[in-house]
């Protein structure tokens, strides 16, 4: 068969045994509401309403339109997401300067088996346009340095030179798509993933929101399945400029595996399967050093305003290695 | 064929958007197909979404007497273009490749099933699939179900059959070549060999 009916039949089938129609119907209301927040524009107007409703009866042949009627709050908080891809892609774009404090939890097991310790790392995530700088700390060690720059990328620990990294690919893959593994140093490529794989709620009543970011919309994702990535990812978001304000990404502990899944007790323990190698340049552990390949409990990302990088904040130090 | 909307006398016309938004829901499962059958998966859902924000600005363009499905499809190429020149995990198919795809795309629209009523969609056109799929030999079938229907991995299937990775891949590329001639004796596919 040629290369062209192969391709086209792998969609077929993906469509018609992979997906039903509220997976359309969510694609479409994502579509809808980028067009919404690109075009800036209001909510629709009341006087078409009856149009609109009249027009849309048409789609009875087309469409479940129950499915309309189940998906209404999450069209809504998948809107608001949508908005926000659109604003941070275009502040992206226009190589807009943005700074989030960041801090990272993770467990840290105790030698000896004891209770695991928890690492905290702190600092900052400067962003401009496709260019990032991170710039982290424990609190007993020395700061680092590392950057993803147009003139390549390079790293500085406290106190020590510069040095250039080969790699592109700086990041930790902590999140793993069903397109492939992704990091977290971009916010709009991080919200096209909740697009994508996260059920999206607007949180709670009860759920308070930090007194910062009150007067934001604080929305609740759970990720659908059980692929390697965050668990929970809350997303304050300020809906007037289509900007998320902070994300805090929680990895929940795994789950033990099923009963039928568990070797018999007294069973000499099974040997782990060889961890899969990284794709392509896509290999962090060539780089070690600043953030350690397993994903932390819970990342936070809080946007800081206003600020302004000197011209060379992304470039590399003169005298280094 | 143009796109058919009518308006109820009452209600007055329909606004651009409206009528925009019904065209994309009447192409949009040949879209995807579109998509990812010339791009692959992995960005199907951000191409999608980029194709009917770019259509929608292109609208005056849009020549009315001309088909619409085609029209948005080839956005949808440009974009998909464009992507791959930024993402390596795009599987960007060759010009010849997109064309055969879009000939195909066409008939299969044209397409009116074989059944006692006409098929009005593309999901129900792709209906004509499940009578393909009852006919492929079990080995054949339970590697589709496998693939498509329950998304397990390659490695999967073929940790659970215990056989090869490549086994499994070839076997589903053999299924996809026997529904693909399934469905073209349907007359759901161009008759053109295809690249």
């Amino acid at each position: 068969m040629s290369d062209a009916r192969d391709r086209l039949m792998d969609a077929l089938l993906r469509q018609h045994l992979g997906e039903d129609s509220p997976q359309m119907e969510q694609r479409y209301a994502r579509a809808f509401a980028a067009l919404d927040a690109a075009e800036g524009s209001p909510l629709r107007n009341p006087t078409r309403a009856r149009a609109l409703r009249i027009a849309r009866a048409a789609l009875v042949v087309l469409c479940a339109g129950t499915m309309l009627l189940l998906l209404p709050v999450e069209s809504n908080a998948m809107g608001v997401i949508a908005g926000a891809v659109s604003g941070e892609s275009r502040a992206r774009g226009a190589a807009d300067e943005r700074r989030y404090e960041v801090e990272l939890r993770f467990n840290r097991p105790a030698p000896g088996g004891g209770r695991d310790r928890e690492l905290v790392l702190r600092g900052n995530w400067d962003m401009r346009g496709d260019e990032s700088r991170l710039e982290l700390r424990a609190s007993d060690g020395p700061s680092l340095v590392r950057v993803d720059a147009r003139d390549g990328a390079w790293e500085q620990r406290e106190g020590g030179a510069a040095r250039a990294l080969e790699s592109s690919e700086l990041w930790p893959r902590w999140i793993e798509d069903r397109s492939g593994r992704i990091a977290v140093e971009r916010m709009d490529e991080l919200l096209r993933l909740v697009q994508r794989s996260y059920d999206v709620a607007f949180a709670r009543a009860g759920e308070e929101s930090p007194v910062a970011l009150r007067g934001s919309l604080h929305l609740v994702a759970d990720r659908r399945g059980r692929v390697p990535g965050p668990s929970q990812i809350d997303l304050w978001i300020d809906t007037d400029r289509n900007v998320v304000l902070e994300a805090q990404l929680r990895w929940l502990p795994s789950q033990p595996p099923a009963r039928g899944d568990r070797p018999p007790r007294g069973a000499p323990p099974q040997p782990q399967p060889p961890r899969p190698a990284p794709e392509g340049d896509d290999d962090y552990r060539t780089a070690p050093g600043a953030l350690p390949p397993h994903p932390p409990r819970e990342l936070r990302l809080r946007r800081i305003e206003p600020i302004a990088f000197p011209a060379d904040h992304f470039t590399k130090p003169a005298r280094s290695s | 064929m143009p796109p058919r909307i009518t308006a109820t006398p009452d209600s007055g016309p329909p606004t651009a958007r409206e009528l925009f938004e019904v065209l994309i829901r009447e192409h949009g499962d040949a879209l995807l197909a579109s998509i990812r059958a010339t791009a692959g998966p992995a960005h199907a859902d951000d191409i999608f979404q980029d194709a009917v924000l770019v259509a929608w600005r292109r609208l005056p363009d849009y020549d009315r007497t001309r088909p619409f499905g085609p029209w948005l499809r080839g956005i949808a190429r440009m974009i998909a273009l464009d992507y791959a020149g930024k993402h390596a995990r795009v599987r960007i198919a060759s010009p010849e490749v997109m064309e055969s795809v879009e000939r195909d795309l066409r008939a299969f629209e044209r397409f009116a099933g074989s059944g006692a009523e006409t098929a009005m969609d593309f999901r129900e056109r792709l209906a004509a699939l499940d009578d393909c799929l009852s006919r492929l030999p079990a080995m054949y079938a339970h590697a589709v179900q496998a693939a498509y229907r329950d998304a397990h991995t390659l490695a999967h299937i073929a940790s659970a059959s215990g056989e090869s990775i490549e086994t499994i891949k070839k076997r589903l590329q053999r299924a996809r070549a026997m529904l693909g001639e399934c469905l073209g004796a349907k007359g759901a596919f161009s008759e053109v060999s295809p690249a």
